[in-house]
């Protein structure tokens, strides 16, 4: 995988868009950048312990990377058809930096399955960097003033499509390599 | 808020666990288990072969109730598994072969300078007379014994006669109109044949059978043969596979190379997906029964042919490693599925189910043949035999 598929497959599985309606990180700087801050060590965690994880699984990365291909079709074809995000209470206060900034609004399956394949296909070093480029990017997506909300709902159906393609592209990658 | 999305990361993870990646379970087996898997599968076809040199077609332990039925393609393709055996050390199956053999002479049919083969007023497929040139190059190597090499050119002459401009080759030909059957093609046969035309070319250099080989690996290569003949992709084609090695890298040009990688990625998909079958209730609701075991076996025999090219071609060498686990894995599984003899000796008939593999309760001679084959290219790749 090139470093500009991996960074638009993370993106398109964050979709910053969709989040927007509650992650503020210009009326809440502090929560945001913790919350990503979490994701970043939460993701780089899954990254290193990724092949042990196959292994333990008793799972081959081609077959994960048709496991994670199949989360991102299903996701991104959800965000398609729906791409607003419902029921979600942002607290007051500090707690919201774990729920529901971190957990479950960027820190996602789609995500996690990503991590885990690039854990097992790539430099680790270079995963973490590249999830760390695509957090910083959902969090600049995030302090852009949300009007129109018909746009923003728009670029997440986009995100939703690209992640759809990029999806079965994943999954084309794991039947065909060996 | 955590914790009704915690359940809801707990049970998506257990569904895309069983649904969409279960575990491929892989037993651990040695070569040496591989080998005497695939001895026992060789002796089953032997120990129920007619005084004729035919096979025992097929048998269900359900009913026990031999299929009466045959097929000559199938029969080829067994003897050809049969030489095999031989070739890698187990001579004693070099006179049942020979038997398999003189089954196939006996129905031979001399036509216009080249020759053919079919059962009596019955169609010439192509499968068989390329099952009985690989068979017979095979043979010649091994006995050094150079009488046949009148019957392999001429065998070679009828694929030749079949050839088409594009590389196509037509499946059959009718005794009665003394014909092709036109635009007739056949999913596996091509390949049958251009791994014949790769032998004649390995056994007889610079007669001109390259060049027709080579027109028909492009033709299976460029996606001609999916157009012309109505398939959405291209073919997982072992017979292709083993054509490939069989040419060696030298004469495997970028295009080839790149049909070797993708026919290397559906047998992995295949065996990786045979591996998550394991027959229990809820395995069996997601991804089915254990598969035929032919279907299966075809897929280790063609990784198993480019696990070889992959030894003498660097284009190939990064997936050797990765091609070696899946037949191990393979294997494995195949040695596990196989009738044992302390299973056989509680059956009426022990001698047709002993060393095979069945499907549901039936069993066939290109079961056994499949994954016999398939079972010596592992051991070769668990070894790490480069020839």
């Amino acid at each position: 995988m090139s470093g500009w598929f991996v960074f638009l497959v993370l993106v398109a599985a964050t979709n910053p868009p969709r989040l927007r309606p509650y992650v503020d990180v210009r009326t809440r700087p502090a929560q945001t950048l913790s919350a990503a801050l979490i994701v970043l060590g939460a993701g780089a965690l899954l990254i290193g312990v990724a092949a042990g994880l196959l292994d333990a699984l008793e799972i081959t990365v081609e077959t994960w990377h048709l496991g994670a291909g199949v989360v991102g079709v299903l996701v991104g074809a959800r965000v398609l058809v729906a791409p607003g995000l419902t029921g979600i209470e942002v607290p007051d206060g500090w707690a919201a930096a774990v729920a529901p900034f971190a957990f479950p609004l960027l820190f996602t399956p789609q995500l996690a399955a990503l991590l885990v394949l690039l854990g097992t296909t790539g430099s680790k070093t270079a995963s973490i960097g590249w999830l760390a480029i695509a957090l910083a990017a959902t969090i600049g997506v995030c302090g852009v003033p949300h009007r129109r909300p018909g746009l923003w709902s728009a670029t997440a159906r986009f995100l939703g499509a690209l992640l759809v393609i990029l999806s079965v592209a994943l999954v084309v990658a794991g039947i065909r390599d060996v | 808020m955590l914790l009704r999305h915690a359940l809801v990361w707990i049970l998506g993870g257990a569904l895309f666990r069983v649904a969409v990646v279960p575990a491929e379970v892989c037993p651990a087996v040695s070569p040496n288990a591989a080998h005497e898997a695939a001895v026992a599968a060789g002796d089953w076809l032997v120990r129920n072969m007619d005084d004729a040199g035919a096979f025992l077609y097929g048998y269900d332990r359900a009913t026990s109730e031999v299929n009466p039925g045959y097929n000559i393609v199938r029969h080829a393709g067994a003897m050809n598994s049969l030489y095999q055996l031989a070739s890698v050390g187990e001579t004693r199956f070099l006179d049942p072969a020979d038997r398999a053999l003189g089954y196939l002479l006996e129905r031979t049919i001399d036509h216009d300078g080249w020759t053919t083969i079919a059962p009596d007023g019955g169609r010439a497929n192509l499968g068989t007379v390329g099952f009985t040139v690989v068979a017979l190059a095979r043979r010649r190597a091994l006995t050094g014994d150079t009488g046949f090499d009148g019957l392999l050119r001429a065998l070679g002459r009828f694929i030749l006669e079949q050839q088409e401009p594009d590389g196509s080759i037509l499946n059959a030909w009718n005794q009665a109109t003394a014909q092709p059957y036109p635009g007739e093609y056949e999913r596996f046969s091509t390949g049958e044949a251009v791994w014949a035309l790769v032998e004649l070319d390995n056994t007889f250099p610079g007669e001109g059978w390259w060049e027709a080989a080579e027109l028909t690996l492009h033709y299976l290569a460029d996606g001609s043969r999916a157009e012309k003949e109505g398939y959405w992709t291209r073919l997982p084609d072992h017979w292709a596979a083993y054509a490939l090695a069989a040419a060696g890298p030298e004469r495997l040009d970028d295009e080839l190379i790149g049909y070797a990688e993708r026919l290397a990625g559906y047998f992995s998909a295949r065996l990786r997906v045979e591996a998550q079958r394991t027959g229990t209730p809820l395995s069996i609701a997601v991804r089915g029964f254990p598969a035929l075991p032919s279907g299966i076996g075809t897929a280790a025999e063609g990784m198993a042919a480019l696990y070889r090219l992959a030894g003498e071609d660097p284009r190939l060498a990064s997936m050797r490693p990765d091609m070696e686990s899946r037949l191990a894995c393979n294997a494995g599984l195949m040695v596990q599925r196989q009738v044992k003899p302390d299973e056989a000796s509680v059956r009426t008939n022990r001698g047709l189910v002993e060393g095979a593999w069945f499907y549901r309760s039936y069993t066939q001679v290109d079961f056994q043949q499949h994954v016999l084959s398939g079972l010596l290219g592992a051991e070769q790749a668990m070894r790490g035999d480069d020839t």
